[in-house]
């Protein structure tokens, strides 16, 4: 069977050059489902595919690019199944529902681990403390480690829920920039939209990511000072000035 | 260039996808104010932490066997 050893490099040929950026589909998949079983059905999917049409892929082109476009087209297919929506329709259509829901689990889940945390620290110190176990210098010692350690889960689960929160439209841009270094025309040809709607997309998602970010924790605490008040709530002019650029990708490959 | 040209384009000069034209600029506007190349570390600083803070998740080696024995037993044709 000539035919089946052709298949047979051509099979090899193909983990070899793909199976190197399963983490970083996985981890792209993982941020815009936030569901690791969906994650893994969603990079099983994009492999199969890619596998299927990979002599379509014209070589000397970027591979890597062409796997995450894959990945993209199989996301928007699936996410239009599940939220039942008619085919015109795309994600900026549920975006006022996702922001709506956003807030409320921002400001739901946010409290839980820090409470937690606060209330194990509390507890444990009326306890050395009633024990007369520890002493001072040492209780100290353990709380400033504590509080470091509270303010670095603290700031990790922000990130990553305001990340969660992002629209997909704006999600998957900065995710491919953010994350997983892409360049702006590779994301371009990711998403398979102009340049300018890159960088649309790009500035919308990050300035909306920055927003959650700080509605979750007031600020970051890492960096420089903050610009003032006044000019941190202006309606930024570019915010005004966005193209209308409120659809996904509507044409993806099926 | 003034203060709003170069808010707008932040982004792109923090990515390194400025052109050189509008890159000679950019940098010629913020040596002569300390308020937009704060606002520039600001950014640089707020994107790695981005980065930073939003650990990486890998692929389980369960995916991975399931991803090779799918395609192994795939039947396409190419």
């Amino acid at each position: 069977m000539s035919e089946g050893s052709v298949d047979q490099k051509k099979g090899w040929d193909f983990e070899a050059v793909a199976m190197p950026f399963v983490d970083s589909l996985y981890n792209t998949a993982y941020r815009m489902t936030r569901n690791a079983q969906d994650a893994e059905d969603l990079v099983q999917e994009t492999y199969l595919k890619a596998y299927r049409y990979y002599d379509k892929f014209q070589e000397g082109t970027n591979f890597k690019a062409w796997l995450f476009k894959i990945l993209k087209n199989t996301f928007i297919n699936n996410y239009r199944k599940r939220q039942k929506t008619p085919p015109q329709s795309d994600f900026a259509d549920i975006e006022d529902a996702f922001e709506t829901q956003v807030s409320e689990e921002l400001s739901a889940q946010v409290k839980g681990p820090e409470e937690e945390f606060f209330e194990n620290v509390l507890t444990e110190a009326a306890r050395a403390v009633m024990d007369e176990a520890v002493p001072d210098g040492e209780l100290l010692r353990q709380l400033d480690e504590r509080d470091e350690l509270l303010h670095d889960m603290a700031l990790n689960e922000t990130v990553k829920k305001a990340l969660d929160a992002l629209d997909p439209t704006y999600k998957l841009p900065v995710i491919l920039a953010d994350l997983e270094d892409f360049s702006y025309k590779e994301i371009a040809e990711i998403l398979e939209v102009p340049l300018g709607t890159v960088m649309s997309r790009l500035y919308r998602g990050r300035k909306n990511l920055e927003k959650g970010m700080t509605e979750l924790r007031g600020l970051y605490e890492d960096g420089p000072p903050r610009k003032s008040r006044s000019e941190k709530n202006s309606v930024d002019p570019d915010e005004t000035e966005q193209e209308s650029d409120q659809e996904f990708p509507g044409k993806a490959a099926s | 260039m003034d203060c709003k040209h170069v808010k707008q384009v932040t982004f792109l000069y923090v990515d390194n996808e400025m052109g050189e034209e509008l890159h000679v600029a950019f940098e010629e506007h913020m040596s002569d104010c300390p308020h937009c190349a704060q606002r520039i570390e600001y950014t640089r600083r707020w994107l790695t932490l981005v980065k930073r803070r939003c650990s990486r998740v890998q692929a389980p080696d369960s995916l991975r066997r399931r991803i090779l024995t799918s395609l192994r037993a795939s039947p396409f044709d190419f």
